[in-house]
């Protein structure tokens, strides 16, 4: 009993001795798990899956746990890696293996105790807000009630519980691998001078370049997903390469040339610059990645959220729009007739006009020539619907046509459907702005429009047809009513769902829309993914301050000794602290900068991602992408401030 | 003709809240002459490591004066205190501080390129005192792949490129095993017949043996001090040693 109680003392005075060390682990993982707990208590709770976002936010649990994973065993490994000294000295002090994997056991226990008490205690106090938070994001209007259970904290203590005990196997791993005279030198090993490797640095550029290369030439959102994991890991490794390989071998050149080399300021930098890119390489190149998915996760899922509204818009430009099948002329004022009939909503702006919508061969249009794509998206439509939307006045014969078409080349030439032919007599420039929207511009297809007198005889005769489950020869059409409503958006929405469960009795197949719903939809997606996003992003920033602390530190213990020994060979104070702060400037700065190369070669090819979810903005886009970086580079700024404090401080006090 | 001259030195030594005061230096004065080589001597505490601190100018006196060459180095500014080191002073201390990121070559070069100087001046004063320390295949080795030895003549070389007025060494030999402490005092000895001022901080009475003057300090002060004269070296050796044994005990000493 004494023994574990002297245990628990080692282990304590360990911890306060390493502060510098522990509290930014401690902090760290304390946020991670409050993040985590939080995440996962929403996914548990009842309310939430009334707003059915339970399983978004059980998925967003599952990535903050992996993510998690990752970090605090990477975290711990390096703590591990600058205590093997101190384990040395206890081995040599007399406590055998076992002894020093108790004491270590027991810290394992009190950080994880002292990081679930924490992350479980903030993450009840925030909880509520992020659930005003995530409930704001995706407009929900109402208030939610919020249940406490015992089972969100149970997960998280069994989930990172077993964190915890696989870095504490790591790092007994060590303990007893290694011999004692071992975690005496460990930090203290022979540097190897840094050595260029060209091949690897031409590796870097060329696969840089080739990610890079990859993501200016993608063109449609489908190739966009298609290239955006390989141009990812392409860029990934090359900047692995970038900064272990591709640093050196530029140093080296600066090196090798004597005039430029042996100057009072590039003498100290480029050789300082060299040790520390060899000691900080892979850290570095992990901040610049880590930096980059924070900046792409969350300018994407904000500019997402912020584009929704004109989305829906460019989707649906009325609050109302109501579709219903016909097949006939008769039909069509029919279904007019009844659904005008309607008063329950206001209506302005009022449309109608019928439309078949079918993706097919351009063989089968007699156009098989005008483009290098064999599908297009077909429209058939009244002209007079045309000149009633444009205020043109286009006349044409029985067998004529009017088409505006995109992304093919269609000439004053026939078409064909079936056994008839319809001489093109107009091509169209402009289409009117109410019904040219159209999801198949998005998946790259070619858009034909064809206006024509009689737009259902003209389907009739087309060999493919609308509705494939109609078991006659029946070309169906769809009728379009759309209006604006100065009616409530809850009115709206009811009339709609009245509308679609035919409690009016119109017939025809109706199917309604409102706006206003359509948006509530989009931002219960959106807004969800953005809130995923923002807990990601958080994240992955929380790592790389991390990162970039560890870093500072460590740097800080191993420049202490070169900085006295520069004053004692006659640099002045101020001149080593010129020096040894470009250095840190540099290496603190450039990860952010290649980070932001990075990010602006793969605009383009986000940017097409994006256009896949709707979002064709590119001026939107490029606002939040500007935006997000800013921030970053102001909280990146802010944390190098910090950490530089820190690093300064090590500095200045002599080593003993 | 006196090249340095140290008068009524004093540093004492107050602890941060001004409890403690310690006296380190007391009252020191001595001289040294151009060319000669003196050894400073004496055990933990008696104030060798101030001394030598406040000679390479890393400290300044509570009272006192240091005149290199007639200038007081104890009132040059903070801001040009670095350049006058360099360009005054040559530094060996005991455990080398050779910097690990710089080749040895490098490391030579140090001080030289502080200066400003041009390459082709740092390439053509580096040949001889390379030849002369017997450094010349290590140039392009690092600091870790050498011996103690090696690194302790090519800290001896980065010293002495500057051609510095004053070359000050801190137990040079502390580190070193016998026989590279001979062959590094050998080589002082040689460049201090080729007249260069050499003041050497050390414990060891065979480091002091090879000099032309020995000082014993003792709680702050002179205590003593030894020609070497026309002794051989094992003579003076002898002399250095029972002069300690006496400064140990504590007693009277006519020289």
């Amino acid at each position: 009993m004494r023994k574990l109680a002297l245990y628990f003392k080692l282990a304590f005075t360990n911890m306060k001795a390493n502060y510098r060390l522990y509290v930014p682990y401690l902090l760290a993982s304390t946020c991670m798990i409050m993040m985590h707990y939080i995440i996962t208590m929403l996914s548990m709770d009842s309310g939430m899956n009334s707003v059915h976002l339970s399983e978004m936010l059980n998925f967003g649990s599952w990535i903050v746990g992996i993510f998690a994973v990752a970090f605090i065993l990477y975290i711990n490994s390096f703590l591990m890696k600058r205590r093997t000294k101190e384990f040395g000295l206890f081995n040599v002090l007399g406590m055998d293996k076992p002894q020093i994997a108790s004491v270590v056991f027991l810290e394992t226990v009190l950080s994880f105790l002292i990081a679930v008490t924490g992350g479980v205690l903030f993450g009840t106090l925030f909880a509520k807000l992020v659930q005003l938070l995530l409930l704001r994001l995706i407009h929900y209007g109402g208030n939610l009630q919020m249940s406490l259970g015992l089972l969100p904290v149970l997960r998280t203590i069994e989930i990172f519980g077993a964190i915890y005990f696989v870095a504490y196997l790591t790092t007994l791993k060590k303990i007893y691998l290694t011999k004692p005279i071992d975690l005496m030198s460990a930090s203290n090993a022979g540097e190897q001078a840094p050595k260029a490797n060209w091949l690897l640095a031409i590796i870097g550029f060329v696969l840089t370049g080739a990610g890079y290369w990859l993501a200016q030439y993608v063109k449609s959102p489908m190739e966009a997903f298609a290239a955006f994991f390989i141009a990812v890991a392409l860029v990934m490794v090359g900047t692995f390469f970038l900064f272990t390989s591709c640093s050196i071998a530029i140093l080296r050149v600066l090196q090798k040339n004597k005039k430029y080399y042996y100057k009072k300021n590039h003498f100290i930098n480029v050789s300082g610059m060299m040790y520390r890119m060899k000691q900080n390489a892979s850290g570095l190149a992990q901040i610049c990645i880590l930096s980059c998915m924070v900046l792409v996760t969350i300018s994407m899922t904000v500019s997402l959220y912020a584009g929704t509204k004109e989305m829906i818009d460019a989707q649906q430009p009325t609050d109302v729009t109501i579709s219903a099948t016909v097949s006939s002329k008769e039909e069509m004022n029919d279904a007019i007739a009844k659904l005008q009939d309607l008063k329950d909503v206001s209506r302005t702006n009022e449309l109608t006009y019928v439309e078949n919508n079918v993706r097919m061969q351009l063989s089968d249009i007699g156009l098989a020539d005008a483009g290098s794509e064999t599908e297009a998206s077909v429209h058939i439509m009244d002209i007079a619907t045309y000149n009633q939307l444009t205020g043109r006045k286009i006349k044409l014969g029985p067998s004529e046509a009017a088409v505006y078409s995109s992304k093919l080349r269609v000439t004053k030439q026939d078409i064909t459907a079936g056994s008839s032919t319809y001489h093109i007599q107009e091509l169209l420039v402009e289409n009117p702005e109410a019904i040219s929207f159209d999801y198949a511009s998005s998946l790259d297809l070619p858009i034909v429009f064809i206006y024509t007198n009689d737009p259902f005889t003209l389907s009739q005769q087309l060999p493919v047809k609308m509705y494939h489950y109609s078991t006659d020869d029946t070309s169906y059409l769809t009728l379009f009513d759309s209006f604006d409503s100065s009616a409530a958006e809850d009115a709206q929405i009811k009339f709609c769902q009245n509308l679609s469960d035919d409690v009016y009795n119109i017939g025809y197949n109706v199917r309604a829309v409102s706006k206003a719903e359509k948006l509530n939809d989009a931002y219960q997606v959106v807004g969800s993914i953005l809130f995923i996003g923002i807990f990601l992003g958080g994240l992955f920033l929380i790592a790389t301050v991390l990162i970039i602390y560890y870093k500072q530190v460590s740097e800080g213990y191993e420049d202490r000794s070169r900085y006295e020994i520069l004053q004692k060979v006659g640099l002045s104070q101020a001149e080593v602290k010129k020096t040894i702060n470009s250095q840190v400037l540099v290496v603190f700065f450039l990860p952010l900068a290649v980070a932001l190369l990075h990010i602006t070669f793969a605009f383009h090819l986000v940017y097409e991602l994006m256009t896949a979810f709707g979002l064709t903005n590119v001026g939107l886009f490029v606002k939040w992408m500007l935006v997000t970086a800013g921030a970053f580079a102001v909280v990146y700024a802010i944390v190098y401030i910090i950490t530089s404090r820190v690093y300064y401080h090590i500095i200045e006090t002599k080593a003993a | 003709m006196e090249l340095l001259q140290v008068n009524n030195l004093r540093k004492v030594y107050v602890s941060r809240f001004g409890t403690n005061k310690v006296q380190a230096l007391s009252n020191l004065s001595f001289s040294v002459e151009k060319g000669e080589y003196l050894a400073i001597m004496g055990e933990s505490g008696s104030g060798k490591t101030t001394l030598l601190n406040i000679l390479a100018s890393l400290d300044k006196p509570t009272s006192g004066t240091v005149l290199l060459n007639g200038q007081d180095t104890t009132q040059i500014s903070e801001k040009n205190i670095s350049a006058y080191r360099r360009d005054n002073l040559g530094f060996v201390f005991q455990d080398f501080n050779l910097l690990d990121t710089f080749s040895i070559r490098d490391n030579i070069y140090l001080p030289l390129v502080l200066q400003g100087k041009r390459v082709e001046e740092m390439e053509k004063r580096l040949l001889p005192i390379a030849e002369r320390l017997e450094i010349k295949d290590l140039l392009d080795k690092f600091p870790y792949e050498i011996s103690g030895g090696q690194k302790q003549r090519a800290a001896a070389a980065r010293a002495l490129i500057t051609n510095p007025q004053l070359v000050l060494a801190d137990e040079p030999t502390g580190a070193l095993d016998s026989r590279a402490a001979g062959h590094i005092l050998k080589i002082f000895e040689e460049i201090n017949q080729e007249g260069q001022t050499i003041v050497m901080v050390t414990h060891s009475a065979r480091a002091a043996s090879h000099a032309s003057r020995v000082l014993f300090i003792k709680d702050g002060e002179v205590y003593h001090q030894l020609y070497r004269g026309n002794m051989s070296e094992e003579e003076f050796y002898e002399r250095i040693q029972s002069t300690l044994t006496v400064v140990a005990r504590g007693g009277e000493l006519h020289a």
